[in-house]
């Protein structure tokens, strides 16, 4: 038997697209939001691959939050922005370089609660923008308070008698609100996740993909999740994979299913594309 | 020299086609500064229109009118409200055919003219009276003609151009025969 | 005049003039009067020469999309007034904080909160230097007309991009909506952020010996990381009071040991006056009439215009304030410009006459209210 030779250092396959040199990360051991970055990278570093993608045009922006906290170790043009604002910035980047590919990759609090009008907005629009929401159902990085993705009667710090609010269902929300992409993925299923990544990339107006995803730390102590394992059980058990469903008809139900699929693919033209157009024919004079 | 100008009359007279007229071919077609301000909310609320312009040979230096030297009113409300704001010894054009020029204090030189009369007589709609008003007030040379003309040219909207030059033009005749100039006796 | 064209435009008008001059490539709005009409202006005028006029769900939007655009390599810029301004708050920080040139025209109406839209204010004279939290860089800038208003928009262009700080043009409802003879010279200085050398190594916040680093552009491949966390020269996040001292320092430093390229004033009327009035934007206008007045009446009054009034010209200020009678600060607030220049003017006695009016006050009014609490 032949030994078998370790090659040292180790290196990642994934290394070229992080600031290697700030690694260790801060995120808490278990957590889903790694889970998600590396299905992301993964596409991305596929379709450079294929020759399908320029990476340099990529620009890889968060808000503020432990999901947001990722643009700080990609190694793309990455922006770290004011909590809720992600969006609007990398709107105007892609508005004033068409050829850039934002990418919004932020959390539940940032993108629907703070950064809601944005979202809705953006997709009313159909800004050229891929949106990443990371749904892990609590504000993570300010301690596990209520998110507008919190389900009815969990126990969060904010909420320490359960919610008595209704949480969004942000499928149909968007879906309402137009755009060209609109899927709901899950951590528990990261090649279904790569998947969708890598056909939103290549998209253009706006792509909404929410993933399903978990907070050991500061939520699913709450809940009585003793370990990352058990949470991220519990949410492979509520997660139903469902094609052909209508956008409406996608549940957002902690206790019977958390729909992912796809529900949306259209290929109408991007706001970038249009305002372009409409740039070009008013200076030759044909508008 | 400055030289403090009020115009004013009720909303739908064209004042501010007329104000915007007088200032943009004082700024275009001579070496003057000129400034202008329409009033803001209490004072112009309801139909009132009223443009403040200072034409100057030197740098502006207050944008409004609080003692003007030249007062054209279109309107007997307005002529009544904005008489305060108007200096003794001023030149003062009105339309004779909405105001009444014997309501207007003593110390003032009035030209009057019935321009809403004279636009609809002469030229078949009241609409150019603020043109046929901005005629007359060339005679008081402040504005050249040929620079309002060119104004009226570069600004308006060519369909309407030639009927604007022609009551510019009536407007000039008849206040020319109605006297000699005030402002250089 | 060669290479001048004159135009009869409002304040708002020359400001988007002033801005496409200076190579304004994006605005982003949000309609409020009285900046609504420029917005329209842009709108019709910015794409005929390439440029993008976007309107955002709201301010924070549009300033934000402003930043964006601006590390996307366009010149960019934004306007507003008062409640829009407020919600511009964090951003006007995110900008300061990554050194993100853009420019903010703000057109102060009356206040607090809703207010009056269409009338003319002066109570934003603290909330343009201290609006987003934190001890950041910023360059006001408060044109007193119309062709201020051209000529002062190229100057914050050319500040915001040189020093890679956000710059505000602090005008108002008067200004704004007025309309002056301007003079356009079409071959003004402008100048464009340094950007760095193709292939070098580069570190998106390492300043050489002038405090402002280059700036790289998203699309050029510098991996540049835009971050609005304290951070060292590589953007990184460092948590610690030496990086604390070392960015805050070197931010505010931009300004500080620029005062000279920034700074700005205008004295009009005779030496030895009886009083030097201080007034500023529409407030200045007003000043000078009631300083023509007073000549007629034999009062002496000479009137002290501050052009940037963050950074104020302080050594100007404290010249003439050591020549004349007294000092009086006049402005359309409870004293904003005042409590700046009581500061510079440390040595005496500063009067303060607040002239708090929905319209502009007549020369004649201000004469009076001046003459009221100077008796020369
Ligand atoms: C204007 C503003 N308000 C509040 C905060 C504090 N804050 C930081 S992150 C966060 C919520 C983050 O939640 P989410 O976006 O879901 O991200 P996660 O940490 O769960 O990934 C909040 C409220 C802030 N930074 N800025
Ligand atoms: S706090 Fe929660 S969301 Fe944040 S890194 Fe830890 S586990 Fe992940
Ligand atoms: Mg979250």
């Amino acid at each position: 038997m032949e030994a078998i030779q370790v090659s040292v250092p180790r290196i990642h396959p994934l290394d070229d697209y992080l600031r290697t040199d700030r690694l260790p990360h801060t995120l808490c051991p278990g957590c889903g939001i790694g889970i998600a970055l590396n299905a992301f990278l993964r596409a991305v570093s596929e379709l450079v691959g294929e020759g399908r993608l320029d990476r340099k045009n990529v620009l890889f922006v968060g808000g503020i939050g432990c999901t947001a906290r990722t643009s700080m170790y990609t190694m793309f043009d990455s922006a770290h922005v004011t909590h809720g604002r992600a969006i609007p910035f990398a709107t105007g980047a892609r508005l004033a370089n068409p050829n850039i590919i934002p990418v919004v990759f932020s959390g539940d609090g940032d993108l629907a609660g703070i950064g809601g009008n944005h979202l809705i907005h953006a997709a009313r629009r159909n800004m050229d923008l891929l949106v990443v929401v990371i749904n892990n159902m609590t504000y993570g990085l300010t301690g596990g308070q209520l998110s507008p993705t919190t389900p009815t009667g969990h126990y969060t710090t904010t909420t320490p008698y359960g919610n008595p609010e209704r949480p969004f269902n942000l499928i149909p929300l968007v879906a309402a609100a137009g755009g060209n992409y609109v899927a709901r993925a899950s951590i528990t299923q990261p090649e279904v996740m790569k998947s969708y990544f890598k056909k939103a990339l290549l998209k253009e107006g706006f792509r909404l993909i929410e993933v399903v995803s978990t907070c050991p730390e500061n939520y699913g102590r709450h809940l009585g999740y003793k370990s990352p394992s058990d949470f991220y059980l519990k949410i492979k058990g509520v997660v139903k994979m469902r094609s052909g469903v209508k956008p409406w008809d996608v549940k957002y139900d902690w206790n019977s299913e958390i729909t992912i699929g796809e529900f949306v693919d259209r290929n109408e033209p991007g706001f970038s594309r249009l305002l372009h157009e409409q740039v070009r024919k008013v200076m030759a004079g044909e508008n | 020299m400055r030289t403090e100008i009020i115009l004013a009359g009720k909303g739908g007279q064209g004042i501010l086609l007329a104000g915007y007229l007088i200032g943009y071919s004082v700024a275009k077609f001579t070496n003057y500064q000129v400034s202008s301000t329409e009033e803001y909310g209490a004072e112009t609320r309801g139909t009132d229109s009223k443009m403040d312009i200072v034409i100057s040979d030197e740098e502006i230096d207050f944008i409004g009118a609080e003692r003007a030297d030249v007062a054209i009113f279109m309107f007997k409300d307005q002529a009544a409200k904005y008489s305060r704001l108007v200096r003794d010894g001023a030149t003062v054009m009105i339309d004779s055919t909405l105001v009444d020029a014997s309501t207007l204090p003593a110390s003032w030189r009035v030209i009057d003219l019935p321009f809403t009369e004279l636009a609809e007589k002469g030229l078949g709609t009241p609409r150019v009276a603020n043109m046929v008003m901005l005629g007359a007030f060339t005679t008081l040379g402040l504005v050249p003609l040929d620079a309002l003309e060119s104004a009226v040219r570069e600004v308006v909207s060519p369909r309407w151009v030639d009927l604007n030059l022609k009551a510019l033009r009536l407007g000039v005749e008849e206040a020319s025969r109605k006297a000699v100039n005030p402002l250089t006796r | 005049m060669r290479g001048v064209s004159v135009g009869y435009l409002t304040g708002n008008q020359a400001v988007a003039e002033g801005a496409m001059a200076a190579g304004l490539k994006f605005y982003a709005g949000y309609p409020i009067t009285p900046a609504s009409d420029l917005f329209e202006y842009l709108s019709e005028k910015l794409p005929k020469r390439g440029g993008i006029v976007y309107q955002g769900e709201d301010e924070i939007a549009s300033i934000v999309a402003a930043i964006g655009a601006s590390w996307s390599g366009a010149k960019a810029m934004t306007a507003t007034s008062g409640p829009g301004f407020s919600l511009m708050a964090e951003s006007i920080g995110l900008a300061a904080m990554t050194e993100t040139p853009v420019v903010v025209a703000v057109n102060m109406r009356t206040g607090p909160s809703t207010g009056i839209a269409t009338t003319p204010g002066q109570g934003d004279v603290m909330q343009s230097r201290w609006l987003s939290h934190g001890h950041y860089p910023v360059v006001v800038y408060a044109p007193t007309g119309v062709q201020d208003s051209f000529d002062l928009t190229i100057k914050a262009f050319n500040v915001a991009e040189a020093l890679r700080v956000p710059a505000i043009i602090l005008s108002d409802a008067a200004i704004a909506h007025g309309r002056e003879k301007v003079m356009m010279r079409s071959d003004v200085p402008v100048v464009s952020r340094k950007k760095p050398t193709p292939g070098s190594k580069y570190l998106p916040y390492e300043a050489g010996d002038d405090l402002v680093p280059p700036m790289a552009a998203f699309g050029e491949g510098f991996n540049v990381l835009v971050e609005s966390l304290q951070h060292d020269e590589r953007g990184y996040y460092v948590p610690t009071s030496h990086a604390f001292e070392k960015l805050v320092t070197r931010l505010n430093r931009k300004v500080d040991d620029n005062r000279k390229m920034i700074v700005e004033s205008r004295v009009y009327g005779e030496e030895n006056a009886d009083v030097l009035l201080v007034a500023f934007g529409s407030y200045a206008r007003v000043a000078r009439g009631a300083a023509r007045r007073a000549r007629e009446e034999g009062f002496r009054v000479r009137v002290f215009v501050p052009i940037s009034i963050w950074p104020l010209d302080e050594e100007g200020l404290r010249r003439e304030a050591s020549r004349a009678g007294s000092v009086v600060v006049m402005e359309n607030n409870l004293g904003q410009l005042y409590r700046e220049v009581q500061r510079v003017v440390r040595d005496r006695d500063v009067g303060f006459l607040p002239l708090l009016k929905v319209e502009l006050p007549t020369p004649t009014e201000a004469l009076r209210s001046l003459r009221g609490m100077v008796r020369a």
